[in-house]
């Protein structure tokens, strides 16, 4: 395999490592809470 | 007037010190030198303070002023005087040139990173956004008072000492916080005083920990570029590391965890120039294959500031001294390194090399940071018999320092007791928490460093091993050390500095995946809008802000404010504190007679009266103490003892202010 499908496999490898992160992350139980929280305090700002 | 001598003490400092460096831009790069400038600036608000305080007992403003300016004037004389001798030109000649070539020298700079960000749509929008997020701190900082629970307890009572006294001394141990006030290194606090000396009021000392900010993201570009990432990324590395929840937050609070971080990055920055690491490459090979090269004449200075940059860090918290270790053991090897490499090894033994090196470290790394730092703790080794009073140090079952506490006196959380070293710090960076605070203890260090950075690390760290980047591997050792040598490191706000890593990693992920790089950077733009739109505390609500704005500089008080992260525990304190920061004026002497929530609050918002505590079983000579200390008025609790006391001095005591639990009676002069 040459250099450039080597790096293709490994941003595609990163690209996906990072969206597994992404779903772990906003997934967490208390983010729905916390985002209503900020939900709240934009609402508040913009009235 | 003290606006405009807050302004034009700050202008000369710090322009002073950059004219300094721009002498030596062949050495310091653009960035390294606004560093520097910030670092030699807070040593020298730093020291002036402190002899001021410590040796001259006379820690005013007119003092303070005079001595900066003088000190000021002999850098810029040094500079110019200095430059003269290689110029036939005339003096007035010389400084307009001088002028004018730092004036290019920024516009230059200005101009390259607007075409730099111009060229990147992503990038510009980043960039917005972060001077967006610092005009939204600074509005914040100026319109709110210091709400944080820490400020309020010992951060800004430290300042409040050090004001009402006119020095730097030990205060009486009348409560449990006053020992810490006693014992806790103040560097930073020093700088909280020069923001609120000058302009008698506290209104931007809050906003003190933003420049240190603003001086880590500059920070994380510094050692991008060294680590020979392209400028681009660098920036989008250094942009990055600032969208961070905690470092938001804490940025208009008087706490010093940022600036902890960031001086622990700026240390490591200084000690990444080219000229200490290691022998240019294309110096010529000498005999046996090593490169005999010599240490550039300046080559100690970049060491110099780092050693003065980790004494700051050193009298900055009571971790300071980890972070001096770690970096100590990072400079020794280096240097032993870069010696071994640049000496014939038949003409010089390992021994030999070790030794020079260790002098070398002594000199220009040691000795400058135990001079900025090293005072609290042999104040305390003096006075309490123990540098780090009041932890017990014990070694193998022997005590080496009596102290009260064997262990951290702080309990973590029950939640964080109950996992594992690895799974603690998992747990906090999922960041299960309804809301970010500026102490965040189970959250803070945000999205992108959860999603974007630790992937980066891991990816930086495997390129890194197979290109051989010792220089990165090197910074993985040196934060992995720290963090992993932190007592408390499940906690953000006080490993803020492995975000400085993860930026790093990003930048160098980026560098690598150059031609597909859209990808990375759109995710990245898209945490960082996020993390721009939920960093917000409950501690400052948009109602709070709306109310803030129609008030008058006076009247913006933490009671009026009430903020969340006190108001159930500090509710019944509004009333006095309130009456305090309306009436009490310079000059008064403000006797209190019980343990106060906080101490804050007893001062007005200039720091200008006194308070001090009076406690007897006696009533005469209570009564006598308060005529010995000059007290003007008193804080009692309503129905105690000191409250019947005043009630039977008819006439020498009048009430100016009652709720249900506290009174503040006025000393009426005629009782003299």
């Amino acid at each position: 395999m040459n250099t450039e499908g080597r790096e293709n496999i490994f941003f595609i490898l990163f690209i996906l490592i990072v969206l597994v992160m992404a779903v772990v992350y906003f997934t967490v139980p208390e983010r729905a809470l916390f985002l209503e929280n900020q939900i709240k305090w934009w609402k508040e700002f913009i009235e | 007037m003290n606006i405009v001598s807050y302004i034009i003490i700050n202008l000369f400092l710090f322009t002073s010190w950059y004219t300094f460096f721009f002498r030596y831009k062949e050495l310091l790069s653009f960035v390294d030198r606004i560093i520097s400038t910030f670092i030699l600036g807070l040593t020298q608000i730093i020291v002036t303070e402190m002899l001021l305080g410590v040796v001259f007992k006379k820690l005013y403003a007119v003092q303070l002023l005079l001595i900066n300016i003088f000190l000021s004037s002999v850098v810029l004389i040094y500079v110019v005087s200095a430059c003269r001798k290689q110029s036939e030109s005339s003096c007035r000649n010389y400084i307009r040139s001088l002028v004018a070539n730092i004036f290019k020298e920024i516009s230059d700079k200005a101009v390259w990173f607007g075409t730099v960000i111009k060229n990147d749509l992503i990038l510009l929008l980043i960039f917005i956004l972060f001077s967006i997020s610092v005009c939204w701190i600074i509005f914040l900082g100026y319109l709110f008072p210091s709400y944080t629970w820490d400020a309020l307890w010992y951060h800004l009572p430290i300042a409040g000492y050090l004001l009402q006294n006119g020095a730097i001394c030990e205060v009486p141990n009348n409560s449990f916080i006053e020992q810490f006030i006693n014992i806790f290194p103040k560097n930073i606090e020093l700088l909280f005083i020069w923001n609120i000396i000058f302009l008698e009021n506290d209104i931007v000392t809050d906003l003190s920990q933003l420049f240190f900010t603003i001086t880590g993201v500059l920070t994380i570009y510094s050692i991008a570029v060294k680590l020979k990432i392209n400028k681009k990324y660098a920036i989008y590395s250094s942009l990055l590391f600032f969208f961070t929840p905690i470092i938001v937050l804490q940025s208009s609070t008087n706490y010093v965890d940022v600036a902890v971080s960031v001086l622990f990055l700026m240390a490591i920055n200084f000690l990444m120039s080219d000229n200490i690491v290691s022998p240019p490459l294309n110096f010529p090979l000498g005999k046996g294959g090593h490169r005999g090269v010599k240490r550039d004449m300046w080559g100690f200075a970049p060491v110099l500031l780092s050693g003065l940059t980790a004494g700051i860090l050193l009298g900055s918290k009571g971790s300071g001294p980890l972070f001096v270790g770690i970096l100590s053991a990072a400079v020794i090897i280096r240097e032993f390194i870069w010696r071994s490499k640049s000496s014939e090894p038949e003409k010089v033994t390992a021994i030999k090399i070790a030794i020079k090196s260790f002098s070398f470290y002594l000199i220009f790394f040691f000795i400058p940071a135990f001079l900025m730092g090293g005072y609290w703790y042999i104040k305390n080794w003096m006075i309490y018999g123990n540098p780090v009073y009041p932890m017990e140090i014990s070694f193998l079952n022997s005590t080496i320092f009596k102290g009260l506490y064997q262990g951290i006196i702080e309990p973590a959380p029950e939640v964080i007791n109950k996992l594992n070293a690895v799974t603690r710090p998992l747990y906090v960076w999922l960041e299960n928490v309804e809301y970010y605070l500026y102490d965040s203890r189970l959250g803070g260090l945000g999205p992108v460093w959860f999603i974007l950075f630790l992937p980066s690390i891991v990816f930086s760290f495997v390129y890194a091993l197979i290109k051989r980047n010792y220089r990165f591997i090197a910074l993985l050792i040196i934060f992995t050390a720290a963090f992993l040598m932190h007592p408390r490191n499940w906690n953000p706000r006080y490993v803020i500095f492995i975000v400085g890593l993860g930026a790093l990693s990003f930048g160098l992920v980026s560098d690598y995946f150059q031609e597909r790089k859209n990808a990375i950077r759109i995710i990245a733009f898209l945490l960082a809008g996020y993390t721009f739109l939920i960093s917000n505390s409950p501690c400052v609500t948009p109602k709070q802000i709306k109310k803030f704005m129609q008030l008058s500089v006076n009247e913006r008080t933490i009671a009026v404010h009430a903020p969340f992260n006190i108001d159930l525990h500090a509710r019944q304190e509004y009333g006095y504190w309130m009456w305090i920061s309306r009436n009490i004026s310079r000059g008064e002497t403000l006797a209190y007679t019980f343990e106060p929530l906080f101490l804050s609050p007893l001062w007005n918002s200039a720091f200008s009266n006194k308070i001090v505590y009076i406690k007897d079983d006696k009533g005469d000579k209570w009564l006598k103490m308060l005529k010995e200390k000059d007290v003007t008025y008193l804080l009692i609790r309503k129905n105690s003892i000191e409250d019947k006391w005043i009630g039977s001095e008819k006439g020498k005591y009048r009430t100016v202010f009652s709720d249900e639990n506290y009174k503040i009676a006025k000393v009426m002069q005629n009782e003299y």
